[in-house]
């Protein structure tokens, strides 16, 4: 049997969930240092002392001086650290956004350290790190990040109720229904009472994923109008949404072989109409790669 | 909608508020110089040369700081509250650059959330001259940031108000300007509306299959009018189908909400969104 290849050291391999909350454990958002906090206070304080060790003598009057220069030098010093570890974190959330999750992922891992005197910042490398491990499939790696910044927003935060519907999200893609569906019961008033159509749209494809997983075929059936309605606001997303309600729709028809021919029939017609709308806007290999369920049905959705 | 907005933006008074930040940096670097002045060309006066000019230079940097702190303790927060709460938003941003002296980049910043805000109010005359305005500044520390949000809204207010040879100008000076991927974003979609403004569908066609895949990558609105437009320049085009390859596209992102207006060729959608942090953050 021949032996796999070497892992490639020039790229990142996504984390474990162990492995993840051992580097968060390690990198937490914390305050910056007393010293550094109080440095300019701490640098006047040593020119004063300075000044006057140093009355009666030539260098005493431009001490003021270089004492402000130094202030000025250290204060843009800080500013452009600030500046760095910004950059560093827009490119990590553009790698993301263009799909080089791989990349973005150990970008934003590595920034952690870097950036944990910075809150903002922090919470923001390991958002990047969260929807990385979500788009590769790492959904436990994903569930534990989401988690981490779940724990640390308040409950009233906007970004709150995203976070905790990706984290539903993953909890059922990654086969753990029970948690999957406590969280969604809980976020279904909030989400729907929220007025934000992309929250909403998020919420319909959490149902689906949910409806898949649970083999409630019929329950997305019947809301497939509303549901594919809803789904608008995703963009292109929405075709994953299309993806799953052609699922929905040809198991609906393996698993009752009860219904008439003529409803077999409209049901497999809904199926590939749902699948032509899906494979307009995402290529089958993504939506396979993302759900491996429709692989298992293609022929029939197919068909 | 605010009711009182405030009064519209004057540019005498824009170019006399950054004279008097520049007189009074000046009058900073010239007491710093004086002081080392008095210390080197009068060592009998210590008491001038290592008190009084060194207080002096530190209460004028004092008054200096302070004011521009202000300004952008504001700054930060300003983005949340146009967002929130605009009729506060106008109160803060009448606070804002009513405050003398500040540094300079801290009055460039203030007049950059102002343009924003006119802009999200659809007041695109008055985005545009502030702009302009800013961009015959040398924008630099911080406000050098700013320079490709202020070029993008630009572009795109000129394109509402129909000044297209502004337009023009605005997109030539954004190529040769390093952008973010969200900037770049945008700046295809104005690009692409102002070509088919002018009729040049070949161009919007270019490379159309590479433009789509960065339209994907718009928020969902901008993305289903980006599709609109180059459906339309297809159309226009004779290439009937991609035409309708990318009409189909449209109906399944736009939704039957936007739809009659993206057919009827309203591709306004305001793709520039307010710049909170300084023009690299993500849309």
């Amino acid at each position: 049997m021949p032996t796999p290849p070497a892992p490639n050291p020039n790229v990142f391999e996504p984390p474990t969930a162990e492995q993840l909350a051992r580097h968060l454990a390690r990198h937490p958002a914390a305050q910056a240092a007393a010293w550094q906090q109080r440095g300019p206070l701490l640098m006047v304080i040593a020119v004063a002392g300075l000044a006057l060790l140093m009355i009666g003598q030539p260098g005493f009057a431009l001490l003021p001086l270089f004492a402000l220069l130094g202030l000025m030098a250290y204060l843009s010093g800080q500013a452009r650290t600030a500046a760095e570890l910004q950059q560093r974190a827009v490119r990590a959330w553009e790698l993301a956004m263009i799909r080089r999750y791989r990349e973005a992922l150990g970008q934003a891992w590595e920034l952690l350290p870097a950036c944990r005197t910075r809150p903002e910042l922090h919470g923001r490398a390991i958002t990047v790190i969260a929807h990385a491990l979500a788009e590769l499939g790492r959904n436990e790696a994903a569930e534990v990040a989401y988690g981490y910044l779940l724990d640390r927003l308040p409950p009233d935060h906007p970004l709150a109720l995203r976070l905790r519907l990706q984290q539903a999200m993953a909890a059922l893609s990654s086969g753990r229904l029970a948690d999957g569906d406590d969280i969604l019961r809980k976020l279904r008033g909030q989400a729907e009472a929220s007025h934000d159509a992309s929250l909403t749209a998020a919420l319909g494809l959490a149902r689906l994923i949910q409806d898949v997983h649970t083999g409630h075929y019929a329950d997305a059936v019947d809301a497939a109008d509303g549901t594919a309605a809803a789904l608008v606001p995703l963009g292109v997303e929405a075709g994953y949404g299309y993806a799953l309600l052609a699922l929905c729709f040809a198991m609906r028809v393996k698993h009752a072989p009860s219904v008439e021919a003529a409803q077999r029939d409209g049901l497999q017609q809904q199926a590939g109409r749902y699948w032509g709308k899906a494979t307009l806007l995402i290529p089958p290999a993504a939506l396979v790669y993302r759900y491996p369920e429709l692989h298992k049905l293609m022929p029939q959705i197919k068909d | 909608m605010p009711k009182d907005l405030i009064t519209p933006f004057d540019p005498e008074r824009f170019a006399k508020q950054i004279a008097l930040d520049d007189m009074m940096r000046g009058l900073l670097i010239a007491g710093v110089i004086s002081a080392v002045l008095a210390t080197v060309l009068l060592p009998g006066m210590a008491i001038v040369s290592g008190l009084i000019a060194p207080a002096v230079v530190l209460g004028l940097w004092l008054w200096l700081s302070v004011s521009t702190a202000r300004v952008a303790r504001s700054l930060t927060t300003f983005g949340e509250l146009m967002a929130a709460q605009p009729d506060q938003a106008e109160d803060a941003m009448r606070q804002m650059l009513s405050v003398k002296p500040v540094m300079r980049w801290a009055r460039l910043l203030s007049y950059h959330r102002l343009a924003g805000m006119r802009h999200l109010q659809r007041r695109f005359t008055e985005t545009a001259a502030i702009c302009l305005c800013l961009l015959s500044q040398p924008l630099k520390g911080p406000a050098a940031a700013t320079r490709p949000h202020l070029l993008l809204m630009l572009a795109e207010a000129q394109l509402e108000v129909g000044n297209l040879p502004g337009a023009y100008h605005a997109l030539a000076h954004l190529q040769q300007t390093r952008l973010g991927l969200a900037q770049s974003l945008q700046r295809l979609a104005i690009q692409t509306r102002y070509e088919l403004a002018v009729g040049a569908y070949d161009h919007a066609l270019h490379r159309a299959r590479a433009k789509v895949e960065l339209a994907e990558l718009m928020p969902a609105k901008h993305c289903a009018a980006m599709h609109a437009m180059l459906a339309t320049a297809a159309q226009r085009a004779g290439q009937t189908r991609q035409s309708d390859w990318l009409w189909e596209r449209t109906r399944l992102l736009a939704g039957p909400d936007l739809m009659p207006q993206l057919e009827q060729g309203g591709f306004s959608m305001a793709v520039v969104e307010p710049d909170t942090d300084n023009g690299d953050e993500p849309a």
